[in-house]
């Protein structure tokens, strides 16, 4: 082994390798779109430019995609903090479902305008919390698996929700599925109308800052990504254990959450059946491209909104499929967690 | 008869600049005993595995009996007559022994099915002829360290093996047990068997060793009778600089008592007292499976020591809030170090901080400036080598005990509760440790020193106790010699 | 059929897909890595055995069934090991990869992303006559053909795991893998096999479910392959416990059908009984363990 290091600064792996992964991953899902744009799609021309043109035509077409990415990246620092704390937590889609339902119903019930607006997200980011509590709860107090208690809860939430939204709560005057509609004030204000550009962009990428900083420069975020490593270390240093096991999946919850009040409170103006379509799950694949790092999180939920934005189009202007977008999001996800051979250093054999 | 030769061989692992093996040679004569010797890291572990097909060579030739070989697997070894017993268990603790004696070779009803009671069969008949009294039946996370060993051996013996290669055999065994290995090993010696015998105790190599091999940073240094040895100059053979033992017995006056174990349960139906005052050092000795480590997470706090109570500094235990326990009253040295005091996939620099993190202003952690350069310090205090940006596992063993040692001994804890401190430790690291334990008591500390190695004992404690089926039994340090203490230890002194 | 009948009949057809599915997640289990994907297997199962049989008949689907998710798992094992993949976000990955591309290869072969129905590709029903037997007459007889060919994969699953060296040698995997050196096994062979018995049980099971229907339906697995997971751990990652729990799984989902049909309970929530009872029973088994370790 090298003797110890001179005083030389942090070497710059730890910004290289989300750089890495990021760059692999939008190569990887533009040769992708190109090989269906040949291949799944009758008119090449016409798929690739719903890809690479479209969606940067207008100033309409890039907020729309600023906006869905804002709700990927909010649900994907969800999965972020559960995960950095090692708890694997498979309720997201059911969070960001019961958030959107939760958003809805306050905000048509709360006096309209501003009030009514954060009343709503409030409800949402609760709702999120209130169905990743049982998981957080069970961890606590029963040491049961969270990777399994999540999955179950939020499947019978979103069942639940289903049935809310088709049912008691349903709008009767709306030929969709959905819910009331909540009045226009309260909504998420628009940036520059008619355009969809709300807040919500601003506030992902704030959310995501503040992460990146507690987990890099905070004592506290250390510590919590020491217990997401080893937790009986973590417990042997004398760290809050016991706030760390239950704590963060909270906190995904009500992001999660949140991500689903915004969901609502966009262009969507209420919540409708299968709002949440994947958002969930998408975001898993947004943490993981981000390599678990927050500064990247933005990047990668951009990637994903594209995806979908030019997946659309093009399942308009020719006949690719809307489900490409989805493959393809699932082979980058593959690709970016595939570690090269390179990189890691294997332990010296003992003797 | 030459039975198995080895020249020239190189190793090295995949992204690791320093080689393993650095053109190592080894030799074997029928009917010898030939050791290996080396510190940590030296590459014995690795030519063992290389010499019965475990690993292959990056380059290097072997020969069996003359002729030459190339292994692809450990079948061809195997086939060849080549067998292991491993420092670490290669047994899968969830299958009976027979079924572990029977992977890869297992007998079959109908061609298909598992024949299970021919491989208990065959099992029984195999420990019968080495006179083995372990059960094939039995489950191996079931048996005692010796009876694992025996299990292991049985592996090694079941194809027919006259070369028997025994990475560091006696670590867990007690001294009657480690008899009736010697004894096992003189009768394969008659029968024209050859035995690789790799060891860190100067003792039994000089008891039992014909031909003693150094290996230094994967090269071989010397190769000489083991007749023309004593202890002194085989350890100098093994490190050039002689190592210092650690100052006996302490000066320091024992003052109040630190931590006391008041009736705190053990096991079943089992409940150990035990105090340690500060300013001394109390060693406690017991061979694997009789409670030692049950002792460990109850000093440690791991374990609910319900009815009885852990009482640290006259406070109960679970009544000290955790981060000031932890951080400023007990240094642990575990004896699992991946599992408990490491952050193994974190920077090294993370696990030697740990304690500190929170002694840190918010601002000064986040420049991260007072951090890196006392975690510099600390890794130069105690020679630890490696990179600190990397991740722990990269380090070898001893500089992982080294990183422990730096974080917890850091300062002055009014407690440390040290657990085989020396274990995986080269004679250098290994008085290193014992120096600054030594210090740690002149300066007040308490030091509660379980281990496994009675020499550890025997250098540095004021009081000792063996434990035997989880019963402490004081010690005597007058009368204390290798055969009372064995005594103790196996339970014929009771 | 009598309504208890009937309830038999149904819980039976229950259980063999969920069984096939949760055998094949134990065998990866055994390896230590336990396979996620047995969701995306299902459907990858149903699927060829539609989009197969419609061209080439529905025995042709039937082994195209049980070969394409076998196929497909090898290669999920092999990138994961070769690539150093994280075999965790694979297998989700690998969920959301199969839905999407049965989606596109659907819309070139039928044109259309939804049902694909094709009666022709509904198997016949076995053993009628014996089916008005007492009790084991509806558990036992009158099923559609994929039905057995689910039991088979069970059969066959439960003989490799539990009574052959298979199972032994699995297991040395994933407690020891050194173990296995030391025999001369490879560990990462018996690991690509576990994950290609897993494949193919899974692959019955979709078989089952779209040979019932003659029909491919997005989503056809409906879950089954995540409860199959949960079955693997209910049962104490045991062969004996995995079939157990397999059974009380498929007891559950019957009775909530009934339920259904029976009281005017709205059927999301009826369908979200099942999740709710076992997260339940998971937490409150997590808290007796641990109970019972002090």
């Amino acid at each position: 082994m090298s003797s110890l290091e001179p005083l030389a600064p942090a070497p710059p792996s730890r910004f290289v390798e989300p750089l890495r992964r990021l760059a692999l991953s939008l190569g990887l899902a533009s040769l992708l779109v190109g090989l269906f744009a040949a291949v799944a799609s009758s008119d090449a021309a016409a798929t690739l430019r719903a890809f690479y043109v479209s969606p940067f035509r207008s100033s309409v077409m890039m907020s729309a995609m600023a906006e869905a990415a804002a709700y990927l990246a909010v649900a994907a620092l969800g999965v972020l903090v559960a995960y950095r704390s090692g708890h694997f937590s498979l309720g997201g889609e059911g969070q960001v479902y019961a958030g959107a339902v939760a958003a809805a119903f306050a905000g048509a019930l709360a006096p309209s305008g501003p009030v009514g607006l954060l009343v709503a997200l409030a409800f949402g980011a609760l709702a999120g919390a209130a169905v990743g509590a049982p998981s957080a709860l069970g961890r606590r107090f029963a040491g049961a698996d969270v990777l399994l208690t999540s999955f179950l809860i939020s499947q019978a939430s979103i069942l639940a929700a289903d049935w809310l939204i088709a049912g008691p709560w349903r709008d009767p005057a709306n030929n969709l599925v959905a819910m009331r509609a909540v009045p226009r004030a309260s909504l998420l204000p628009r940036l520059a109308p008619p355009g969809p550009l709300t807040p919500a962009p601003i506030v992902a990428a704030a959310l995501c800052a503040v992460a990146w900083f507690y987990f890099s420069k905070t004592r506290q975020g250390k510590a919590l990504s020491l217990y997401g490593k080893n937790q009986l270390f973590a417990a042997l240093m004398g760290y809050p254990v016991k706030a760390f096991s239950w704590l963060p999946i909270l906190v995904g919850g009500v992001l999660h959450g949140l991500a689903g009040a915004f969901l609502a409170l966009g262009s969507n103006g209420t919540a409708v059946r299968g709002i949440s379509g994947g958002v969930g799950w998408s975001a898993i694949g947004v943490c993981l491209i981000a390599g678990n790092e927050p500064a990247a999180l933005p990047f990668a939920a951009l990637l994903f909104a594209w995806l979908d934005a030019g997946s659309r189009q093009a399942a308009i202007v020719s006949d690719l499929s809307p489900d490409a977008a989805t493959v393809i999001k699932a082979l980058v996800i593959m690709a970016a967690t595939a570690r090269p051979l390179l990189k890691r250093p294997k332990a010296r054999g003992e003797s | 008869m030459e039975l198995l030769r080895l020249s020239g061989i190189v190793k090295s692992f995949s992204s690791n600049a320093v080689r393993a093996l650095d053109g190592a040679d080894f030799d074997l004569r029928s009917g010898e005993v030939h050791a290996l010797v080396g510190e940590n890291g030296a590459g014995k572990s690795t030519l063992a595995k290389i010499a019965c097909g475990l690993l292959i060579p990056d380059a290097g030739a072997i020969a069996v009996r003359g002729r030459p070989a190339a292994f692809r697997s450990h079948r061809d070894a195997e086939r060849a007559g080549i067998g292991l017993v491993p420092q670490y268990s290669m047994l899968a603790p969830g299958l009976t022994v027979a079924e572990n004696l029977a992977l890869g070779h297992e007998p079959r009803r109908f061609g298909a099915f598992f024949d299970r009671r021919k491989a208990e069969y065959d099992a029984a008949l195999l420990a019968d002829r080495y006179g083995f009294a372990v059960d094939p039946r039995a489950g191996v996370a079931s048996l005692g360290p010796a009876e694992r060993r025996e299990a292991e051996i049985l592996r090694a013996m079941a194809r027919g093996a006259n070369v028997l290669i025994l990475d560091e055999p006696t670590s867990i065994l007690s001294e009657e047990e480690a008899r009736a290995l010697f004894a096992l090993i003189g009768r394969l010696k008659a029968a024209g068997a050859g035995v690789v015998y790799i060891s860190h105790r100067a003792k039994e190599i000089l008891d039992l060793a014909d031909r003693v091999s150094v290996l230094r940073n994967g090269r071989s240094v010397a190769s000489v009778d083991a007749k023309s040895l004593d202890e002194c100059s085989l350890a100098e053979l093994i490190i050039p600089t002689g190592a210092c033992r650690a100052d006996g017995r302490g000066e320091g006056k024992p003052g109040r008592p630190v931590l006391e174990l008041r009736g705190a349960r053990l096991g079943p139906e089992l409940s150990v007292d035990l105090c340690v005052r500060s300013g001394e050092v109390v060693g406690v000795v017991a061979l694997a499976g009789n409670y030692l480590d049950a002792l460990e997470d109850l000093a440690s706090g791991l374990r609910p020591s319900a009815p009885g109570t852990v009482l640290v500094l006259g406070r109960d235990m679970a009544a000290w809030p955790s981060a000031e326990l932890r951080r400023k009253i007990m240094a642990y040295l575990p004896t699992e170090r991946e599992s408990r005091a490491l952050s193994i996939r974190s920077a090294v620099e993370d696990s030697l901080l740990a304690k500190r993190l929170f002694s840190y202003a918010p601002a000064a952690y986040a420049s991260r400036r007072r951090p890196r350069a006392d975690a510099r310090a600390l890794a130069a205090e105690l020679g630890l080598r490696g990179r600190l940006s990397g991740p722990a596992e990269a380090l070898s063993g001893g500089n992982r005990q080294r990183l422990v040692l730096a974080r917890e001994l850091d300062g002055e804890p009014p407690l440390v509760l040290a657990c085989n401190p020396a274990q995986g430790l080269d004679p250098g690291g290994r008085s290193l440790v014992m120096r600054r334990l030594a210090e740690l008591r002149a300066r007040g500390s308490a030091v509660l020193l379980l281990s496994q190695d009675p020499d550890d004992i025997a250098e540095l404690a004021d009081r000792s106790f063996a434990l035997y089926r989880g019963r402490l039994a004081e010690l005597d340090p007058e009368s204390l010699d290798a055969g009372s203490l064995a005594g103790h230890l196996t339970g014929a002194l009771r | 059929m009598s309504g208890l009948a009937q309830l038999l009949a149904s819980a039976a057809a229950g259980f063999m897909p969920l069984a096939a599915a949760a055998l094949g997640g134990l065998a990866t289990e055994y390896v230590g890595v336990l396979n996620i994907a047995l969701e995306g297997l299902i459907m990858a199962g149903g699927f060829a055995y539609v989009a197969v049989g419609s061209a080439f008949g529905p025995w042709a689907g039937v082994a195209a069934g049980l070969a394409v998710p076998a196929v497909l798992a090898y290669l999920q094992d092999l990138f994961a090991r070769k690539a150093r993949a994280d075999a965790f976000v694979t297998g989700l990955a690998f969920n959301l990869l199969v839905p999407g591309a049965a989606s596109m290869i659907s819309q070139a072969m039928f044109r259309t992303k939804g049902v694909v129905n094709l009666p022709a590709l509904a198997l016949p029903r076995v053993g009628e006559a014996l089916a008005g037997a007492p009790v084991l007459g509806p558990l036992l007889f009158g099923h559609h053909a994929g039905f057995y060919v689910a039991a088979g994969a069970v059969a066959y699953a439960a003989a490799r795991l539990g009574f052959m060296p298979f199972g032994l040698r699995a297991r040395a995997a994933g407690m020891n893998p050194d173990a296995l050196g030391l025999g001369g096994l490879d560990p990462q062979a018996i690991r690509s096999r576990a994950y290609v018995l897993s494949g193919m049980t899974a692959g019955a099971a979709g078989v089952a479910l779209a040979g019932a229907l003659g029909a491919w339906v997005p989503g056809l697995s409906a879950g089954r392959g995540w409860i199959a997971l949960v079955a693997v751990y209910l049962g104490g990652k045991r062969l004996s416990g995995t079939v157990a729990a397999s059974l009380f799984f498929a007891a559950l989902l019957s009775l909530a059908l009934v339920g259904q049909a029976a009281f005017s309970v709205p059927a999301e929530l009826l369908s979200a009984m099942p999740y709710l009872l076992t997260a339940v029973a998971v937490i409150v088994g997590s808290a007796m363990k641990g109970h019972r370790a002090a």
